[in-house]
């Protein structure tokens, strides 16, 4: 028995997909994804926080925000789209507020006329306003004692400083004087013109926008996007001291080309074959010959205003120097040599075969077509990029390497017991201690 | 008004050495997943060797007679497609999702290591140093690390393997030889205790041919013997106490014993909707009394299973309510709270109430097995548990038919004080 061979993944297709623009300014773009009798939805109000006390109301407006309509409270909210066979919820980035859900294909009109009346009207009853502020300082302090949170936080404020993507998580005391009116006032930041809804699932592409005119009644503007995010100033390894910690969350990040850049399909290969996969070499490097971590990666997150590199990996306190020289090693590594073709045929392989397969199911694809409507950018935008991963050279990953994974321009923050780690990391670099 | 059933089609076939084989094809997209689902998990690694199930997961990926350590996710990654595994109580699973030309190989691939692991000593260290990272990543550095699915299991049951920590000791783990590795593959990784699934663009045939060429000459020997991991029903309520030092505020779970779900299915989704009423989403009893009106409560959740796996696990399994609170929210009226709204639901759960709940249910149902993978690892423990895999085009009917006195016969039933176990879990300080 000899192994099989496999013939190089196909690009993925592009989806057919149907947009308009509604009365009221939103963004409609529709795909259909037949399947199970379900429809995905996901309406993304742009608004970016530019201070804390901003951030603090957002963040509990959308912790409210499904509590209350004239004439029905949060009970009758949940119970609606439960019979619908539906589910809503909310969430928030840095650039935008998003209401989403699924629901049975046959329910999305009513679903989104449902939406648009929340959107247009959710009252914020002062009861449920401040059962939930206080629930919400509780959660808040739970979620910064994750190890995560404070390594995320951390590396957020190291590279953004005051710009509105350095803000992190709310401080429990900016939560606990909001109020219903602040809450409405807030609400009145999110409108449809500048917003938009994708719709997916097992659904004609017209009849869900035919169904998506439901939604004509929520009138108002969006926010705008963010200034253009700096760039990161590397200064020493920014030690954050958590006494007792086992591990060390070493956190190695910079800036990254956003989609519309000329090396961006090129840097989504050098990522890959550095970090981006089971298969990379940091995995190789220090999970299975060394043993130092669980599961090292490196991935590129885009924003509005801004797209970056980040190198996330959690490892053993006693070995926290090591594992962080082979991550610089690593790093100089894929900025000097040339790969190999066929190390670079393989993380183009996996780019392009698993793109495919995310778009195989409605949540997969729903999520492909959000994040692309967000950047501006055409469904086409999968295949194109597909397209592009197959053009690379050994020469381009090597360049976008250089240009954006070289260590000298990238921020390290770690998040560990300093009496531990500190000495052996003195050896290596410079570092400074977090207030 | 329930949702549409779905209608996937279900192939089932039993090679001449025992590999059970479930095939469900759809072409609607050139993608294919694989599951390859064992019978064995941490409920059955001998005392001594708590985490063995769980460390030989890693072992499967490091090497068998014709795959090199390291090339399994070079393989499968650098044909576009991508893996993992995973390790529960009662099966262990790896699995795949490749472009369909690439199904054959994964399939070589899974057969290989059936057929012939070949591991070393140097990667029986390595692994085991990867382990404790995980454990030191998701229990040891993290707040709430393990709990409850870790410790409730201790306090609820009396025997080994419901009572041990599946994630393993370090020193337990450290202990494992090449010959326990040898052991449990010889005694645990046959094709006679496996479970092999596939879903996606690939006709039956074709995928009968393939399945035959990879598996057929796999020796078959005979499945290790049925152990039962039955323990009696608690005549007293339990109560314990753990102490989390990276724990900010106070928590507690308190974890019930429920029947048999492979002879009790009904009832266990009588209890499954139980559970959506208690605690799914705003309009549920218990967000509604202990967060909405008393804001007693952070967060409080309800499921089945140790890994809310109603479907995957045996006898014995526990439906569980975990509750974080704030510091000086009183244990006592949170635990009051709870009964009192059981006691309602056991006088009355209005039909209303049932039939929005089980089509929130059957919606979420059907979006859970809409892609390929997640349905692979649906399809699998309704075959290597429940020996039905049709189940996955019943289940939204069967839990259309839990009616209201059916929730509150469940609940008077099951969810009694005396079958319960309390774990508090205290911060620091």
């Amino acid at each position: 028995m000899t192994l099989p061979a496999a013939a190089p993944p196909r690009p993925p297709r592009t989806p057919a997909t149907a947009a308009r623009t509604l009365s009221n300014g939103l963004e409609v773009l529709a795909a259909r994804r037949s399947g199970v009798p379900m429809v995905e939805f996901r309406l993304r109000v742009p608004d970016v926080a530019a201070t804390g006390s901003v951030a603090a109301r957002r963040t509990l407006a959308i912790e409210t925000l499904l509590l209350g309509l004239p004439g029905r409270d949060a009970t009758e909210i949940a119970a609606t789209a439960q019979r619908w066979g539906g589910s809503l919820a909310t969430t928030s980035t840095s650039d935008a507020v998003y209401v989403y859900g699924a629901v049975l294909a046959r329910n999305l009109e009513p679903m989104l006329r449902f939406v648009a009346e929340i959107m247009a009207t959710a009252s914020f009853p002062t009861a449920a306003v401040t059962a939930e502020r206080e629930r919400l300082a509780r959660e808040l302090v739970i979620r910064r004692a994750r190890p995560e949170t404070i390594a995320g936080e951390a590396l957020r404020a190291e590279m953004f400083g005051r710009h509105p993507y350095g803000l992190g998580l709310p401080d429990p005391s900016e939560i606990v004087g909001l109020t219903s009116p602040m809450m409405k006032r807030y609400r009145s930041r999110l409108g449809p013109a500048g917003s938009q809804l994708v719709l997916c699932g097992h659904i004609s592409t017209s009849a869900a926008l035919d169904a998506s005119t439901a939604m004509e009644a929520w009138r108002g503007d969006a926010g705008g996007a963010a200034d253009p995010q700096p760039a990161p100033r590397p200064g020493p390894v920014l030690i954050v001291d958590r006494p007792g910690s086992v591990q060390t969350n070493i956190r190695v990040a910079g800036t990254a080309p956003s989609r519309r850049d000329a090396s961006f399909a090129a840097t989504d290969l050098a990522v890959t074959l550095f970090g981006g996969s089971s298969a990379s070499r940091l995995m190789a490097n220090i999970r299975e010959d060394k043993g130092y971590s669980y599961s090292p990666r490196a991935s590129v997150h885009h924003a509005a205003a801004g797209s970056r590199m980040v190198i996330a990996a959690n490892v053993a306190t006693e070995v926290t120097a090591a594992a962080f020289s082979e991550i610089v090693y690593e790093l100089s590594r894929v900025v000097t040599t040339t790969a190999a073709d066929d190390e670079i045929d393989r993380a183009r392989r996996y780019r392009i075969g698993t793109a495919a397969i995310a778009a195989q199911s409605q949540t997969g694809l729903t999520a492909q077509l959000t994040v692309l409507a967000a950047a501006g950018l055409p469904p086409s935008f999968i295949r194109d990029h597909a397209v592009a991963l197959g053009r690379v050279t050994a020469g381009d990953v090597l360049d976008a390497a250089r240009r954006w994974l070289t260590p000298q321009r990238l921020v390290t923050v770690m998040v560990g017991d300093a009496a531990r780690i500190a000495g052996d990391l003195e050896m290596l670099t410079e570092i400074a201690i977090a207030d | 008004m329930p949702a549409a059933a779905p209608e996937f089609p279900v192939e089932r076939y039993t090679l001449d050495n025992g590999l059970r084989v479930v095939h469900n094809p759809d072409r609607a997209a050139p993608v294919v997943a694989v599951g390859m689902f064992y019978d064995v998990g941490f409920r059955s690694e001998p005392e001594g060797r708590t985490g063995f199930a769980h460390l030989f997961e890693h072992m499967m990926f490091q090497g068998s007679a014709r795959v090199g350590k390291w090339e399994f996710p070079q393989l499968i990654q650098g044909n576009g497609g991508s893996f993992n595994g995973s390790t529960t109580p009662d099966y262990t699973n790896y699995f795949e999702v490749v472009p369909e030309q690439a199904l054959e190989l994964a399939l070589f691939l899974e057969a290989d290591r059936m057929r012939s692991l070949a591991v070393t000593q140097e990667n029986l260290d390595n692994q085991i140093a990867v382990v404790k990272e995980e454990i030191r990543v998701n229990v040891l550095n993290r707040p709430y690390g393990g709990f409850p699915w870790i410790d409730l299991g201790d306090v609820m049951f009396d025997t080994f393997a419901n009572t041990h920590n599946g994630y393993g000791s370090f020193v337990d783990l450290e202990a494992a030889t090449l010959a326990d590795v040898a052991d449990f593959f010889a005694t645990f990784y046959a094709p006679s205790n496996a479970v092999l699934v596939i879903v996606g663009d690939v006709t039956v045939d074709a995928a009968r041919d393939l399945v035959e060429s990879q598996f057929g000459s796999i020796r078959g020997t005979r499945p290790p013997a049925n152990r039962s991991f039955s323990e009696p029903l608690p005549t007293r309520q339990k109560r314990a106490r753990k102490t989390d030092p990276l724990a900010p505020t106070p928590a507690f779970v308190a974890g019930y014993r429920v029947p048999d779900p492979v002879t009790a299915l009904d009832e266990i989704l009588a209890l499954e909707i139980l559970g959506r009423i208690l605690t799914d989403g705003e309009a549920s009893r218990l967000q509604r009394r202990l967060i909405r009106k008393t804001a007693l409560a952070t967060s409080v959740d309800a499921w089945l299973g140790v890994f809310n796996d109603p479907f995957g696990m045996r006898d014995p399994t526990r439906f569980q309510i975990l509750v974080h609170h704030g510091a000086t929210s009183d244990f006592d009226a949170l635990v009051d709270a709870i009964d009192d709204e059981l006691a309602r639901v056991i006088a009355a759960v209005s039909d209303d109430e049932v039939t929005r709940t089980v089509a929130a249910w059957q919606a979420g149902f059907l979006r859970g097995v809409d892609g390929f993978l997640r349905r692979a690892l649906v399809l699998g423990p309704l075959e290597l548990i429940h020996r039905r895999p049709e189940l996955i085009n019943e289940l939204p009917t069967r839990v259309a038919a839990v009616s209201s006195s059916a929730v509150e016969h469940a609940a008077a039933t099951w969810l009694r004080p005396e079958l319960r176990t309390v774990l508090r879990l205290d911060p620091a300080r």
